[in-house]
């Protein structure tokens, strides 16, 4: 796959499992942020075609990072990947323009399932 | 509505309201448990108390324990806390490491044990959000591996910097294997939001 894929995750495992989940749906262009500002700065000079985004990182706990990135790029693909699963946030995250919420603990054929219909535009 | 009657004591009905939140918190979290651990959690009664009484808490920890803190954000103010016996951390690692088919080094293991603690807590607070409709952010604020009790006058003084009066919502749980085995007190949830959090929890519940 040449898609250019970002993870956000503060947590290395979180990281690792991601990573191993894109590695077997065969996407092999995959940069990790572990912070907001790393992430927003990855965001605007690497240009990726997927962002895998967690809420809860060491500057940011909230959906103002996913704001912020929307706001630079409207069409943006950004799935939200996170162990919250407060329906309000939830709904919160896809009114703010992520295109799909998925909550950890997750398995691996519906992460790379979520993610084909991302990038195959199914989910808006 | 208020949180503590002229005698300085917990109003029955907030008691009351935060016992049940406790209990909800830790039903939701214990099926994220299950799932990740393949156990079943028994829930203790929550204890409903000022924080100045955490350090009154007799905890006479034999082994050490992992705690991890996440403060809460925006809306709310105060913490929640998980006080974990070090053994089941060891064994919510190796599972966490089978389940995602993943080898993880000494370094990672603090990772693991991270990521646990949202898992657990986002359970948690989704039920309490569920119940009161209100955002819970929260972010990680720390982990230790120490004694029990130190955990908690930790929790003490910190929390007492920033609000000299909140309530914790303390619920303890055991875990039950497969093969009937039960061990006891594995660990507490604390749920630890100040006085003017507590009110904006209680409020869409009284109404």
């Amino acid at each position: 796959m040449d898609e250019k894929v970002l993870v956000v995750d503060d947590a290395k495992f979180a990281r690792k499992i991601a990573l191993k989940a894109l590695q077997n749906g065969g996407f092999d262009n995959v940069i990790q942020a572990t912070t907001a500002a790393e992430a927003m700065e990855m965001f605007e000079n690497e240009n990726p075609d997927l962002v895998l985004l967690d809420i809860t990182l060491p500057d940011n706990s909230d959906l103002t990072l996913l704001e912020r990135m929307m706001q630079k790029k409207p069409d943006a693909k950004i799935i939200m990947t996170s162990a919250i699963g407060q329906e309000l946030i939830i709904d919160d995250s896809l009114h703010a323009g992520a295109k799909a919420f998925i909550t950890k603990p997750y398995g691996e054929k519906e992460f790379l399932e979520t993610i084909f219909d991302v990038l195959e535009g199914r989910k808006e | 509505m208020k949180i503590f009657d002229s005698e300085g004591y917990i109003d029955s009905e907030v008691q009351e309201i935060l016992y049940e939140l406790g209990n909800v918190g830790l039903g939701m979290a214990s099926i994220t448990l299950g799932r990740i651990m393949g156990v079943r959690m028994h829930i203790g009664v929550p204890k409903v108390i000022p924080v100045n009484e955490l350090i009154t808490y007799n905890l006479e920890s034999v082994e050490d324990e992992v705690s991890i803190w996440m403060d809460f954000q925006k809306t709310l103010s105060g913490s929640m806390i998980f006080v974990l016996k070090r053994h089941f951390v060891d064994e919510v690692v190796q599972k966490m490491g089978d389940r995602e088919k993943v080898e993880c080094d000494e370094t990672e293991k603090i990772s693991v044990i991270q990521e646990f603690a949202n898992m657990i807590c986002a359970a948690y607070l989704k039920a309490v959000g569920q119940y009161t409709g209100i955002r819970m952010y929260v972010k990680p604020a720390g982990l230790e591996i120490q004694k029990g009790n130190i955990t908690l006058k930790q929790a003490y003084e910190r929390i007492d910097d920033s609000c000299h009066k909140a309530i914790c919502v303390d619920t303890g749980f055991s875990i039950a294997y497969d093969n009937k085995k039960v061990i006891d007190d594995v660990g507490h949830v604390i749920m630890l939001p100040d006085e003017k959090s507590v009110e904006k929890l209680i409020e869409p519940l009284c109404k």
